[in-house]
């Protein structure tokens, strides 16, 4: 790969992997970077397969998501590490800087498929989008993306209700 | 759904950390990680590979050297054949890796991964004690040619060490391996887990 591409990549792209790592994780922020960090070297291993037909977004997607169930899996501490991971709480912190420690804590809270789905929708992906990288149908995802933000919701206002 | 795009505005608001590297650290960071890679994949395959010339020479040379007969042929023969056995089984699981490609939608990739699982179970199912029963038993026909070519010094030591690694060997490969097949049932059991929910 360029190195000129992949610094564009990494540049555009950081903040969103980071973001799906982050979910990923429940909120543990140093795992967060050291995934993201093996993802750019997966993005880097992979460019040499990548087709031209296909839209970099997705490409990045499937790795990302990937790398993450990759990463947890091979790395046994991380699993441990994530169970155990308390979102830290501090009095003096913005309500928006809370309302998103409680949104990670939520999407912590889906089973793995329904999280895979719920951090790509929060990225704004389409459901055709979503179904590319994951694998399945449009209107499979339709009714999943439907079933899952209201899910989310739930939880969401519930744990707000609670904080 | 207003509440699901106050919560993705919220969610894409979040502070990012300046990332720990930068993309030319990265790259030459995939770079390094790519040669140890492939090292390590071939690493068995070397090791293996080397004991299989030293078994062969070795062969070569009892057949110039000393009077041979049909049962040290076919105890040569038999540690030659499961060495041979266990590295094609080597070189077939690496391309099965390979196919596992992360650029391959979740689902598929997933799949994959499943595969090589369930290939690595077979192997440390029955696969590996039949290799390396049969590799002990070549090595036990080549006993008598040991006896008959060898100090009775050199027998005794290597019978004692035969009789002192083969089992420690064995014991070693059959905890390993159900540790192994611990993890590669569960490992199983979650992706299984994770295709379903996600089809």
């Amino acid at each position: 790969m360029e190195e000129d591409l992949f610094q564009k990549i990494y540049r555009q792209y950081y903040p969103v992997v980071f973001r799906i790592c982050l979910g990923y994780v429940k909120g543990d922020k140093d795992i967060a970077k050291d995934i993201c960090q093996e993802i750019f070297i997966h993005i880097w291993e992979n460019y040499d397969n990548f087709r031209e037909g296909s839209q970099v977004g997705t490409w990045i997607y499937r790795i990302t998501v990937n790398g993450c169930l990759n990463e947890i899996r091979r790395i046994k501490n991380y699993e441990n590490r994530i169970h155990n991971y308390e979102t830290p709480t501090s009095d003096s912190a913005e309500k928006q800087q809370d309302e998103q420690q409680v949104l990670t804590q939520c999407i912590g809270n889906l089973q793995e498929s329904d999280r895979i789905i719920a951090l790509l929708l929060l990225e704004g992906l389409s459901n055709e989008d979503i179904a590319q990288t994951v694998g399945t149908t449009n209107a499979n995802i339709r009714v999943k993306a439907h079933r899952i933000k209201e899910k989310l919701r739930e939880i969401y206002l519930t744990q707000v209700s609670n904080h | 759904m207003e509440d699901f795009n106050n919560m993705m505005d919220n969610w894409k608001k979040q502070n990012i950390p300046e990332p720990q590297h930068t993309s030319q650290e990265i790259a030459q960071k995939a770079s390094i990680k790519m040669k140890k890679a492939k090292n390590l994949q071939y690493k068995t395959v070397y090791v293996l590979s080397s004991t299989l010339l030293v078994i062969a020479a070795f062969f070569i040379f009892a057949l110039h050297s000393q009077p041979t007969n049909s049962l040290f042929g076919a105890g040569i023969g038999l540690m030659l054949l499961m060495l041979i056995v266990r590295i094609a089984i080597e070189i077939r699981s690496i391309s099965v890796i390979k196919k596992a490609s992360m650029i391959k939608d979740v689902i598929s990739y997933n799949h994959a991964l499943v595969d090589i699982y369930k290939s690595r179970k077979r192997l440390h199912g029955l696969g590996t004690y039949l290799i390396y029963a049969l590799y002990v038993v070549g090595f036990c026909l080549l006993m008598p040619f040991f006896k008959q070519s060898l100090s009775e010094g050199f027998y005794q030591y290597i019978t004692i060490c035969a009789v002192v690694i083969f089992p420690t060997i064995a014991i070693f490969i059959f905890i390993m391996n159900k540790k192994e097949l611990k993890v590669i049932n569960n490992t199983i059991k979650e992706m299984e887990r994770l295709s379903n929910g996600l089809r």
